[in-house]
């Protein structure tokens, strides 16, 4: 099923949950994923607008989907998947406001899979290094998008279908015992946790 | 990590947001060689982003497992909502149980 609409909106997340019971009758996995990112080179160049955008996007959304699923995931027991990014543990020159949001889908995953545990709720995360996606090529500059991905280990960006499994493994009961966890799928760049 | 000269990788490009995956050089990959061994059957899988990308990647392998998505997605530009409108209704209705179907849909959405 496709839904389309802003995840910035409260209101809308409580439809996705909606139309999701409709058809389906339950929940059992939420990935928040979806993300925007504004290259700025300097701080002063980050609208108010901007910010909050991003912030509504990358983080805010996070917050309204859980809280709309959550009944829903409890009677299933099931998982929550948060995508943050490498930029959270390293930091990213050009993407200030962007970076800051990842790292606080950090605390937010730790914070909630403490929080849930008693309700039988998993929630872990992704934090993906370079990876070839249509965020890159529309947000940065050719000269970026050429050599996207050298500086990593690997020295290669990494494609989508390299990210997929760790969710798939967060996702399903192989991964019982773990919560509040990241995963770095980044082409060897060491972060840690 | 030690710093080095970065090296070319990709033909330069650019697309204005949020992008389009299927005019990337070249696309991504987001379907992998996991054959899918019913590890989320019967699941329902909600997927932010699920478009493109990551996200695709992920619908696709969590179909793959067994899962039911749903993808939600931010309307690219406004002026190709009406023609997007009929074509998601018509695939709305081809949604099919088993994996190929779902995978071959997903697909086509993308970008």
């Amino acid at each position: 099923m496709l839904i389309d609409g802003d995840i910035g909106q409260e209101k809308f997340c409580l439809t996705v949950v909606e139309k999701t019971l409709s058809e389906f009758k339950k929940i059992d996995i939420l990935v928040n994923n979806a993300a925007e990112q504004h290259p700025q080179e300097n701080i002063e160049n980050i609208s108010e607008k901007q910010l909050e955008k991003t912030f509504r996007t990358n983080i805010f959304s996070f917050f309204f989907l859980t809280k709309a699923a959550l009944k829903s995931l409890e009677q299933s027991k099931g998982t929550i998947i948060n995508t943050s990014s490498v930029t959270a543990y390293r930091g990213s020159e050009n993407l200030i406001d962007y970076s800051a949001t990842k790292g606080a889908i950090v605390a937010f995953t730790r914070s909630l899979a403490l929080n849930l545990i008693k309700k039988g709720i998993r929630v872990n995360g992704v934090a993906p290094g370079p990876i070839w996606t249509p965020l890159i090529t529309s947000t940065f500059p050719k000269e970026k998008v050429e050599t996207f991905g050298s500086d990593v280990p690997m020295k290669r960006a990494g494609e989508p279908a390299e990210v997929a499994p760790c969710y798939v493994f967060l996702a399903s009961n192989a991964s019982s015992y773990m919560t509040g966890q990241f995963l770095h799928p980044n082409g060897g760049e060491i972060v840690n946790t | 990590m030690k710093k080095e000269e970065p090296t070319k990788q990709k033909p330069p490009q650019t697309q204005t947001p949020p992008g389009k995956q299927k005019e990337m050089v070249p696309e991504p990959q987001t379907e992998g060689q996991e054959k899918g061994s019913g590890q989320l059957e019967g699941k329902v899988a909600i997927i932010t982003g699920g478009e493109s990308g990551i996200g695709q990647a992920v619908a696709i392998a969590f179909a793959k497992e067994g899962a039911n998505i749903v993808i939600v997605y931010l309307k690219e530009h406004e002026d190709a909502n009406e023609a997007k409108k009929k074509d998601r209704t018509t695939r709305q209705k081809m949604f099919a149980d088993r994996w190929r179907h779902r995978t071959r849909k997903i697909l086509s959405h993308s970008g």
